[in-house]
Order: C-alpha cells, then sequence, then structure tokens
C-alpha cells in the first residue's frame, strides 16, 4: 500500500511524526516521501524524533523470530492422542446412554406396577 | 482423529493414521511462531511450552469449527494470544508471577544467535536483544502482542487484525503508540546504564 500526501501548504511537524508509522512499513511513495524526508532533513526535532523511531523498530525486527525447542512436537501429539483416547471413550459411554435411559424407564414402570399392586391390596 | 477433513484434506487413508499425519505436519509448521508468540508473551520458556501445547490441543480439538474466512496461521495465533492473555490475568489477579521477569538470553528465546563480527561484538548485540526483550516485558498486554506479531514475527496488519480481532486502522494507531513507549522505555533505560 502506499500513501500520497496531498500537494499544497508543507508538512507541519505533527502531519510527518504521524508518517513514522508509513515510512518504517516503506508505505510511503513518491512526492510524499519526498517532502517527509525534506522536512526531516532541515528539522532536527523530528530528525531525532525519526531516528528514535526507525531505532527501535529495527531493535524489534532485528531480534527475529524464536525456534521451538526440540521434542516440543511430540510432547504436543502425545497431548493430542491423549485427548483422541478420551474422546473415543467419552463417545463409546455416549453409545450406552440410550439403553440407560431405557432402564430407567423399565424401573419406573415395575415401581408403579409395584405401587399399584399395594394399593390393591 | 476428529480433524476437520476440510481443512487437512481428506482423503480415503485410515482416519486416524492420516489425520494423525496431518495434525503432525500442522504442528510442524506453526509451531516456532505459536511458541515465540507466547515466549515473548508470558517471557518465561516454560510456561510458552505449556501454552503452545495449550493452544495445540486447543486447536486439535475445534479445527472443525475453524471458519474458512480467516487463514488457519491466525487462527491458530488467536488461540495463542487469547490463551497467553489468560494466564497473563490469572496472575495478576491471582499475585503470581512476582519474581522479576525472567531475563531472556539467545538460547532461552531460541534465536539464531550466529552473528558477524567479533565475541565482543556478539555479546554486546545479545546484550542489546535482552535490554529490548525486558522493554517488552513492561508493554501492556495488547501493546506487547501488536509489537511481536509484526515487528518480530512480521505478520500483515490485516493478519494482526484478525488475531486481534480489531480493525485494521486501530492496530495502526495503536502499535504506532506501543512503538513510541518502547521507544521511551528504552531510552530511559539507556539514560540509568549511563549513570
Amino acid at each position: 500500500m502506499s500513501l500520497q500526501v496531498q500537494e499544497a501548504a508543507p508538512l507541519s511537524h505533527q502531519q510527518v511524526l504521524g508518517l513514522f508509522q508509513a515510512l518504517a512499513d516503506d508505505e510511503l511513495q513518491g512526492s510524499a516521501l519526498v517532502e517527509v524526508k525534506a522536512h526531516l532533513d532541515r528539522c532536527v526535532d523530528c530528525r531525532a524524533g525519526w531516528q528514535r523511531y526507525e531505532g527501535v523498530v529495527e531493535q524489534l525486527r532485528g531480534l527475529g523470530p524464536s525456534r521451538a525447542p526440540r521434542g516440543l512436537a511430540s510432547l504436543i501429539l502425545t497431548r493430542a492422542r491423549r485427548r483422541s483416547g478420551m474422546k473415543r471413550l467419552t463417545s463409546s459411554l455416549h453409545a450406552f446412554r440410550v439403553p440407560a435411559e431405557a432402564l430407567v424407564l423399565l424401573l419406573a414402570a415395575a415401581v408403579a406396577v409395584v405401587v399399584l399392586l399395594l394399593l390393591r391390596a | 482423529m476428529l480433524l476437520s477433513s476440510r481443512v487437512l484434506g481428506g482423503t480415503r487413508e485410515d482416519p486416524d493414521t492420516a489425520g494423525a499425519a496431518r495434525f503432525e505436519r500442522l504442528v510442524r509448521v506453526h509451531q516456532d511462531r505459536v511458541y515465540g508468540f507466547c515466549l515473548r508473551m508470558v517471557s518465561n520458556p516454560d510456561d510458552a511450552l505449556e501454552l503452545t501445547q495449550e493452544t495445540f490441543e486447543s486447536v486439535y480439538l475445534h479445527l472443525g469449527e475453524f471458519r474458512h474466512d480467516a487463514q488457519l496461521s491466525t487462527w491458530i495465533l488467536k488461540i495463542a494470544r487469547n490463551l497467553s492473555l489468560n494466564r497473563l490475568r490469572y496472575w495478576s489477579r491471582h499475585g503470581g508471577r512476582a519474581e522479576p521477569l525472567h531475563e531472556l538470553g539467545d538460547e532461552a528465546l531460541g534465536v539464531d544467535g550466529e552473528r558477524p563480527g567479533t565475541p565482543h561484538d556478539a555479546l554486546e548485540a545479545a546484550g542489546e536483544r535482552a535490554q529490548v526483550q525486558r522493554a517488552i516485558a513492561q508493554l501492556d498486554e495488547e501493546q506487547r502482542a501488536l509489537v511481536v506479531l509484526r515487528d518480530i514475527e512480521g505478520l500483515a496488519y490485516s493478519e494482526i487484525a484478525q488475531v486481534m480481532d480489531l480493525p485494521e486502522g486501530t492496530v495502526k494507531s495503536r502499535l504506532h503508540r506501543a512503538r513510541e513507549r518502547l521507544a521511551h522505555l528504552l531510552s530511559m533505560s539507556a539514560e540509568r546504564g549511563a549513570r
């Protein structure tokens, strides 16, 4: 993405400050880039601010991505396998739900029959 | 294995074996980035290791819920981010992690220490990297995540917006503030060092 700053009045300090991010991300092109650079050339404060900002971004980028410790993938896979076993067990237990419900119904019916018999007696 | 065949590509192979192989590939492709992100977030290698495992466990369990309007990599990072934030919030509520933040060296960070120059240069560069890591750890959680995702892991703003659940413009403005704060922290630490 490129940003174009409207031609007209020279950039203010505040505007230049707001463009530091685009400058650090190489998103400024053409006249916008020229204008910002010209401002930085003549303004000591903005230049110092830019150098500080650019320095931080460079330091961060210089850190570079980390590498996972060796063996991490195996740990993860073992954990997933354990989870997989648990899931299978849960789904097998789930399969017994209908017979269990039927058993409850049978029990309830048996109780009802006993109560009826008792009442008759 | 209960893995989404849409994500991992369904075949007529034995589902257990095929799913396991694909999940292993997924882990190997994404583990460095997830571990690196968690490590920079919590500043502790053991916790980062645990969080990475939790992240992939969650990926494993919820892969079927993955919507294809996002990249798989950003979806995984979003899980890692949520788990890291939960862990940090738990510590702040329960007074955990009271010990000073780890002084993370290159080895702990899994960073390639091979740099050109003399041993003195290398030592100085390692010291500088540790100082930056200390400053990152002083940022608030959101700023830390933004800086890590953009400047260390090199994600595009659109990807960061997905991971952070924020509009792209907000990501840019908050990242700008995070870099400014980091610049302030580093200059303070340089001043202290000069005294």
